[in-house]
């Protein structure tokens, strides 16, 4: 029967900014076996579900990791929901980042503010087989600094020696001394070899036009360009129709797209 | 499907009546109705629309058009998905079926049917809905003015019901199209046709399928998808859509419309509830919309992606075309701007 959930338990809530939670869940039978850029329906019933791409690691145990900001009304209730309370959850759905097919690449994570999120699951794959793949390049802009999103991942990325991170923000405040400016503006700050890297990017539908702009201009080519886009997913297996981008859905036949697909598709970007 | 020797049979039209009676006995019959709407007398009325029978003597098989098409009684507007309870974290999957026939279909409604078999293929209820539902088809012997079924090639549908009806004047043919068909035939007095009938038959569908072609697309139906791919950006859109209401009456009259919501309600001890699924519409302003930002906002983006979706993303997809002529949108659209023929035959023109 489609549509039945799970329980799950939250086991660990960090506060990350002013609008963003981190919780951890468990869920109480089974594994949740997700590939980086997919994601689940998180209920809270009487409320109603919603989307969530899961922002941890690929693993073969019931725990994962959920950053979820405070915008409607199930994120609401979810950031009312204190340790060890209850949720519901069903998927993982949707097509993932090809990360074992992109081995041997040199990889280029493009991530603007809540992008970081989905993203981060394929990162910290990129890291834990590090050896497999070639140049890690991660870019991240958020809004203002006290937006950042992952911090120790970020501190730890910058820190990295085979890891070339690189941030910015739209607006600094508070004695921010990095970058200031879209994140187009990291683009110049380092060479590619445009035969070997491919682009990975996750972020809001603005960002895509111009951080494509910018691959382009670097000699990326275009079916070297993987995004994972944003919709109203509701059903989650290619029926009810929200999250319909054109003719394909989102669910199903993404989040995550392979550039030239989304090219062809009005709606898309 | 039925075996290959199974031959048209003929059912006497005064007839009629005990092979309905007999169905009644046994199954919950749908069919097609007259409704009240601005006549004094029911009989009067030329309106019509499907319903549960009570009799048989309330059904009417030459109507032109019903109000609705019968997809509400494959995937009806609002069905309970599980009832939870918060405070024991139980679930519980409710459904129920019962088995049922739809009499009276006509060709293009059955290709509807078809056509959300294939879009709704991993959807258990409506799956085991389907299997539990019998479809008598019958062949039009009027058209409705806004229909346009015969140039979207739904004139014919070669699969998706067990028993076609042709009325053919004093009689029906009765084609038993799979074997539970060809079972209910068995039960009622008919004859094999005669070679005359079977040519009587042709002879109403081509006639009945002349008058349909009066309206039609200026072009093959087949060059719609590549026709819209060159239509994004016509003025069209925008100056339809300035009328349009956003009221989603196209998308509830639709029989391709199957886009859903999933909803929650709770009882009023607020500990135990319902989630259901919930005929949604592309038409709405919130359709595509999520916190905080609508991917649809403007009348125009909605009231174009509905064309799109029926004349090239769900051909795309499911291989079919997902308007098949019914002409229900354009009869009911409070504003008249939702005829497709008017709107393809001008992009036609204007590119």
């Amino acid at each position: 029967m489609n549509f039945l959930p799970k329980q799950a338990r939250i086991i660990h809530i960090e506060n990350m900014t002013n609008r963003e939670k981190l919780f951890e869940l468990a869920l109480e039978e089974g594994t949740i076996s997700h590939q980086p850029g997919q994601f689940i329906m998180v209920s809270i019933f009487g409320i109603g579900e919603a989307p969530f791409s899961i922002a941890s690691l690929p693993n073969e145990e019931n725990r994962f990791e959920l950053c979820i900001r405070e915008v409607g009304n199930v994120t609401r209730a979810l950031h009312r929901l204190p340790e060890g309370a209850k949720v519901w959850i069903r998927g993982p759905y949707g097509h993932p980042f090809p990360m074992k097919e992109l081995k041997g690449k040199n990889l280029l994570f493009v991530a603007g503010g809540l992008g970081l999120a989905p993203l981060r699951s394929s990162i910290l794959y990129a890291l834990k087989y590090r050896e497999e793949y070639g140049r890690l390049i991660i870019l991240y802009g958020a809004r203002v600094p006290s937006e950042r999103l992952f911090i120790k991942d970020l501190e730890l990325w910058g820190k990295r020696a085979d890891v070339e991170f690189y941030e910015t923000v739209d607006k600094a405040e508070g004695g921010w001394e990095g970058h200031v400016g879209v994140i187009t503006i990291l683009f110049p700050l380092f060479e590619i070899d445009p035969e070997n890297t491919y682009l990975l990017s996750v972020g809001p539908p603005i960002m895509y036009r111009f951080v494509i702009r910018e691959a382009l201009k670097k000699g990326i080519k275009e079916d070297r360009i993987f995004l994972s886009l944003e919709r109203r997913m509701k059903c989650g297996i290619g029926e009810c129709g929200h999250c319909q981008i054109s003719g394909v859905y989102c669910c199903k036949d993404g989040p995550v797209f392979h550039y030239p697909k989304v090219k062809l598709l009005e709606e898309a970007l | 499907m039925a075996s290959p020797e199974m031959v048209l049979r003929i059912l006497e039209k005064n007839n009629l009546k005990i092979f309905l009676e007999a169905l009644l006995r046994e199954y919950e019959v749908i069919g097609v109705v007259r409704k009240k709407v601005g006549t004094k007398n029911l009989s009067d009325s030329n309106f019509f629309d499907y319903s549960p029978l009570e009799a048989a003597d309330e059904l009417v098989l030459d109507f032109d058009l019903t109000i609705q098409p019968p997809k509400r009684f494959l995937f009806p507007p609002e069905e309970t998905i599980f009832q939870f309870d918060i405070k024991n974290g139980k679930i519980e999957a409710i459904f129920e079926i019962k088995p049922k026939i739809l009499f009276g279909v006509h060709p293009y409604d059955i290709l509807a049917i078809n056509l959300l078999d294939k879009a709704l293929k991993n959807n258990e209820p409506y799956q085991k809905r389907r299997e539990n539902t019998l479809i008598f088809g019958i062949d039009p012997v009027r058209v409705s003015p806004f229909s346009f079924w015969s140039t979207m090639k739904s004139d014919k549908v070669e699969y998706g019901y067990d028993i076609m009806l042709t009325d053919i004047g004093n009689n029906y043919v009765l084609e038993a199209k799979t074997e539970k068909g060809e079972e209910i035939i068995k039960q009622v007095p008919t004859w094999e046709a005669f070679p005359s009938e079977i040519r009587e038959r042709e002879k109403v569908r081509a006639r009945i399928k002349a008058i349909c072609d009066g309206r039609r697309l200026n072009f093959p139906m087949e060059e719609l998808p590549l026709m819209l791919d060159k239509s994004y950006e016509h003025p069209i859109w925008e100056r339809q859509a300035n009328k349009c209401l956003a009221c989603a009456t196209c998308n509830l009259v639709c029989p391709t419309c199957y886009c859903y919501d999933i909803q929650d309600s709770l009882n009023i001890d607020l500990k135990t509830g319902k989630r259901y699924r919930i005929w949604d519409a592309c038409l709405l302003k919130d359709f595509a919309a999520i916190s905080g930002y609508n991917f649809r906002d403007n009348i125009v983006d909605r009231y174009r992606y509905r064309f799109y979706c029926k004349g090239k993303y769900i051909y795309e997809r499911l291989g079919m075309m997902g308007c098949v002529g019914c002409g229900r949108c354009s009869w009911q659209c409070p504003t008249h701007i939702a005829d497709p023929i008017e709107i393809y035959n001008k992009l036609k023109e204007e590119i």
